[in-house]
């Protein structure tokens, strides 16, 4: 199973000899090896491939809860647990949703654009982060100009270099909308850093993972409607327990849906026919 | 060289030529044909200690660039005696290893060392420099800095997705960037 948490990387060091790091080193590259085994952003599955990712004797909680999230989701896209699942995982269900809404296509562009303005304005690195900026609307144009077929979309999205360039567009604004909102979130942040530092070492940078105060910040940057159906060993009512984002959209239809196991997010699709 | 990598670096270097910013010397840069690596020439500011003074910077860019930081030593003949520079020309600079982000570039890393260069009260090397020089691994990025800033405790810093074969070496820095 895909595993990007934390729980890998050392928090203190005090008492960790050379051996110990090169122990580590040699545990991280395995991670690192088995990660690149799986695509960026897998195929759309049926949605009991998760079900079969459990033993139904050893790990009969996440068994059973698959089960259960197959009555209600009819597909599953495994995203690569490489730290940038939730960005990625976004990343793909926005782009889903703008090859079929081509109104809404339009805006998004409208809104790249306007993001671009808006990040140097707030000081980031001016020809960087447009560059980001523009590859992005450049992508979301070919697919407005019919340069793309479904499959050459996915063919991007599956490509580092491309795929990785999409998606710093997505770090790039969530730190923007934090950054042009400090005074809302700045009480958010941990003690002894500022959110200037929080967003350059835990958003903007790579591979780092998405807390609660990203999610939020990129569900209000793109204004997305997103439910992250939660599949963990706690008690919950059937189906698990869920989280619609904004707050303020409760029970209302999202547009993108993931679906969290503890470190990881995947993107689900509901069953519309059961609804 | 992987394709994104290929266009950002010849788009950096298009943009370097066409502000070709104070205290680079862009017109001598050297870059391979495949644009891997780049030699910088820098020049000390005016007012400080290396006023005058030039020092070649070697960048070397993977294929991961720019999620990747680069790696950064100083090479050549001249290497600047500096509290953060080791005598084989690593540079113990945090925005090199854990504060990389992609939306810096070669040239805000040459401001990032002409500033921390300007801001030096001694030229001289860190403390620990022998032993370092002499049991390091080549390449800095292989080097793994502690930065006991004050916005963090006691950390170990290491890059999630580089490539980590070989030696990795451990020192210890005091460092407040």
């Amino acid at each position: 199973m895909a595993n990007d948490s934390d729980e890998n990387k050392p928090t203190s060091t005090a008492a960790m000899t050379e051996d110990d790091l090169l122990l580590q080193d040699q545990q991280l590259k395995q991670i690192e090896d088995e990660q690149k085994a799986s695509p960026l952003v897998g195929d759309k599955l049926p949605f009991y491939a998760l079900a079969g990712l459990y033993d139904p004797v050893s790990a009969i909680t996440f068994f059973t809860k698959a089960n259960e999230l197959a009555a209600i989701y009819s597909d599953i896209r495994f995203i690569r647990g490489d730290g940038n699942c939730f960005y990625r995982a976004v990343l793909v269900g926005i782009v889903e949703i703008l090859m079929k809404d081509r109104e809404r296509l339009i805006k998004f562009i409208d809104t790249g654009r306007e993001w671009m303005a808006k990040l140097v304005k707030l000081g980031f690195p001016d020809w960087t982060c447009s560059d980001f900026c523009e590859f992005f609307i450049e992508f979301l144009e070919k697919i407005r100009d019919g340069k793309y077929t479904e499959a050459e979309v996915f063919q991007n999205l599956n490509d580092d270099g491309t795929a990785n360039y999409l998606l710093m567009y997505f770090r790039l604004i969530t730190s923007g909308f934090l950054k042009d909102n400090c005074e809302e979130y700045a009480p958010f942040i941990a003690e002894g850093m500022t959110l200037q530092q929080y967003c350059e070492t835990e958003i903007e940078a790579m591979w780092k993972e998405a807390d609660h105060l990203s999610i939020m910040a990129l569900v209000r940057a793109t204004g997305i409607r997103l439910r992250i159906q939660y599949m963990d060993r706690s008690e919950a009512p059937n189906g698990g327990y869920q989280h619609d984002l904004p707050d303020e959209a409760d029970n209302v239809t999202p547009d993108i849906t993931l679906l969290y196991r503890p470190g990881h997010y995947d993107l689900i699709y509901r069953n519309l026919v059961a609804q | 060289m992987s394709d994104a990598a290929t266009r950002r670096l010849m788009k950096e270097l298009a943009q370097l030529k066409n502000e070709n910013p104070e205290g680079l010397l862009i017109d001598n840069t050297i870059t391979s044909h495949d644009l891997k690596q780049w030699k910088i020439g820098v020049v000390g500011a005016e007012g400080t200690l290396y006023a005058g003074e030039v020092f070649t910077l070697q960048f070397t860019f993977g294929p991961q660039y720019p999620f990747n930081s680069p790696e950064v030593m100083f090479v050549g003949d001249t290497i600047p005696a500096h509290p953060h520079i080791y005598s084989n020309g690593h540079i113990c600079l945090s925005i090199l290893s854990d504060d990389w982000t992609p939306a810096l570039s070669v040239q805000s890393v040459c401001l990032s060392i002409l500033s921390m260069l300007s801001s030096s009260k001694e030229k001289k090397h860190p403390i620990d420099d022998a032993i370092y020089v002499r049991t390091c691994n080549k390449n800095p990025s292989k080097t793994r800095w502690w930065f006991h800033g004050k916005r963090r405790n006691i950390q170990v810093s290491f890059r999630p997705m580089s490539d980590r074969a070989g030696f990795i070496n451990v020192f210890t820095r005091i460092d407040s960037i």
